[in-house]
């Protein structure tokens, strides 16, 4: 084991990957105590799914423009691509009408399905898009450069920042909106900003780690960090520490695919928090 | 002779959505009043709350606020999500939110009013109790207590003895009278039973089919008005100083 970590910390991919997938997983654990306290993971999977359509979008175009695969602007457009999508997909979300005719999850359905098969599309015109397919939805780690890994960190301190300096709001208007409006609050504003975080947070995350690991890290950690504690505070924190640890260790297996090795090892978190919560009873 | 200033004013205002639900709605809520909003499920009562909270725009017609005027307002203690991992003191902190500004977070002296206002309603001793873990009536001290924190002008309660043992009810009631005379505070109350709010309320406002009739208590209570009202032959009497309605 300790041979792994040594060949990990040696070799400059690795340690640009583990950085990447330490970063990707850390803010979407964060987030995703939001979106499973808001009972937000069907669309925490819609917003997965629309900016992986952005990132198929984004390759398709980068084919048409005749870009190399794998050189830094191709990143941009993939992660433009990505971020449009999404905050296409939040705005459609986010209309509200005063009486709805359709349930919001048949909203979000359908935008999960509109977007799994314009995603398809997108890959079906593109000449390498077996290549893009695999590369959606387990990443593409090794091929992070440390520019990718700049703009990670500044698009997640960004987020940070924003979290840092309104988490009361975001907590009144997610707890009780109606009690929250009645203080003036503008609950349909700071819904909206609160899901554009979630919404830039996934679409980084899915161009760099790949769908698989950004969706079980917007819901496992969460999900089991509230099952060990009945604090917000260490909700939190455990969330990201246990995404933390399952990123770590997923990421050793260094025959396998760190795809399936992380939220593999998110569910044997989670299976360890259930046996703890019922022995604690 | 007191005078009392409107705080909010209905005039001629259709409410609802899309479609109104309550038609030339003329209300008057004034300093100190203690407002009973009463109707059957589904007649409007809530529409009228959110009209008044700024929540509802009218359809048409006008509903004024006067101005600085702050609302401490309590849920349906149903509505409010349980799944949050909140302490009592994190949820009656909330009421301290707009006073504390965007970007900053509450000081010793937001805590130290939060715990006074829990002490008020007689559960401070439970401030660092899970939410999820109260009796339905603590709960809604709990959430009594964060409108408290808001500093309102007017206290605005939606159904607050809903589910709830006669004890409790009372106990309810009894807080939000003592409260209301204590800090001079303006009170609508929403309720779909009548003899919940009877022995406190000075006006009644009766919501149903589409109309909104306030009448004072006095008047409101007699039988043959409710019995009009109701469309039912309704008794109205009274035990040990306490009005009851059958």
């Amino acid at each position: 084991m300790i041979g792994i970590f040594k060949e990990i910390l040696t070799q400059d991919y690795h340690r640009r990957a583990l950085l990447a997938l330490i970063l990707a997983s850390g803010i979407c654990s964060y987030l995703s105590v939001w979106v499973v306290l808001r009972r937000s993971v069907f669309l925490g999977a819609a917003l997965a799914e629309i900016a992986s359509a952005g990132v198929a979008l984004g390759a398709l175009i980068e084919e048409w423009m005749g870009h190399h695969a794998e050189n830094p602007e191709e990143s941009h457009t993939l992660i433009g691509c990505a971020l449009a999508a999404t905050l296409l997909g939040i705005l459609i979300f986010s209309i509200r009408p005063a009486r709805r005719r359709i349930p919001e999850e048949g909203t979000i359905g359908s935008g999960w399905v509109i977007a799994g098969g314009f995603g398809l599309l997108f890959l079906d015109l593109n000449t390498q898009g077996e290549a893009h397919i695999r590369d959606i939805l387990k990443g593409n780690l090794l091929g992070v450069n440390w520019h990718d890994v700049q703009l990670m960190v500044v698009f997640f301190l960004a987020l940070a920042v924003v979290h840092v300096l309104f988490f009361k709001e975001f907590l009144f208007i997610s707890f009780d909106p109606e009690t929250a409006a009645t203080q003036g609050y503008r609950v349909r504003g700071w819904d909206f900003l609160l899901y554009f975080t979630l919404g830039v947070a996934i679409a980084l995350s899915i161009r760099f780690v790949g769908t698989l690991i950004t969706f079980s890290s917007l819901v496992l950690p969460g999900v089991t960090a509230l099952l060990l504690t009945r604090r917000l505070g260490w909700a939190f924190t455990l969330s990201v520490a246990l995404a933390m640890v399952a990123s770590v260790v997923g990421y050793s297996f260094l025959e396998r695919a760190t795809a399936a090795t992380v939220p593999v090892c998110s569910t044997v978190l989670l299976l360890l928090a259930l046996v703890l919560r019922a022995l604690r009873r | 002779m007191t005078i009392h200033h409107p705080l909010i004013t209905f005039s001629h205002a259709d409410l609802g959505y899309r479609r109104p639900v309550l038609r030339d709605v003329n209300v008057t809520v004034s300093e100190g009043d203690f407002l009973g909003i009463v109707g059957p499920n589904g007649s409007g009562k809530t529409t009228l709350l959110r009209a008044a909270l700024g929540t509802l725009q009218p359809l048409s017609g006008t509903v004024t606020r006067r101005n600085g005027i702050r609302f401490g307002y309590v849920p349906q203690r149903q509505v409010v999500d349980e799944m949050f991992p909140l302490s009592v003191l994190d949820i009656v902190l909330m009421g301290r939110y707009r006073h504390i500004g965007l970007c900053r977070r509450p000081s010793r002296a937001d805590r130290d009013y939060a715990l006074a206002c829990l002490d008020n309603v007689g559960i401070a001793d439970l401030a660092q109790r899970a939410y999820q873990e109260l009796s339905g009536g603590q709960k809604q001290r709990a959430l009594l207590a964060r409108a408290l924190a808001a500093q309102p002008t007017v206290l605005v309660l939606d159904e607050p003895t809903t589910d709830m043992d006669i004890p409790s009810e009372r106990s309810i009631m009894e807080l939000v009278s003592r409260l209301s005379s204590e800090r001079h505070l303006t009170v609508l109350i929403v309720s779909h039973l009548l003899h919940v709010i009877v022995n406190y309320a000075n006006r009644i406002a009766f919501v149903g089919e589409g109309q909104v009739i306030v009448q004072d208590t006095a008047e409101a209570i007699r039988p043959e008005n409710l019995s009009r009202l109701y469309g039912i032959e309704v008794f109205v009497g009274e035990i040990e100083g306490r009005k009851f309605v059958l």
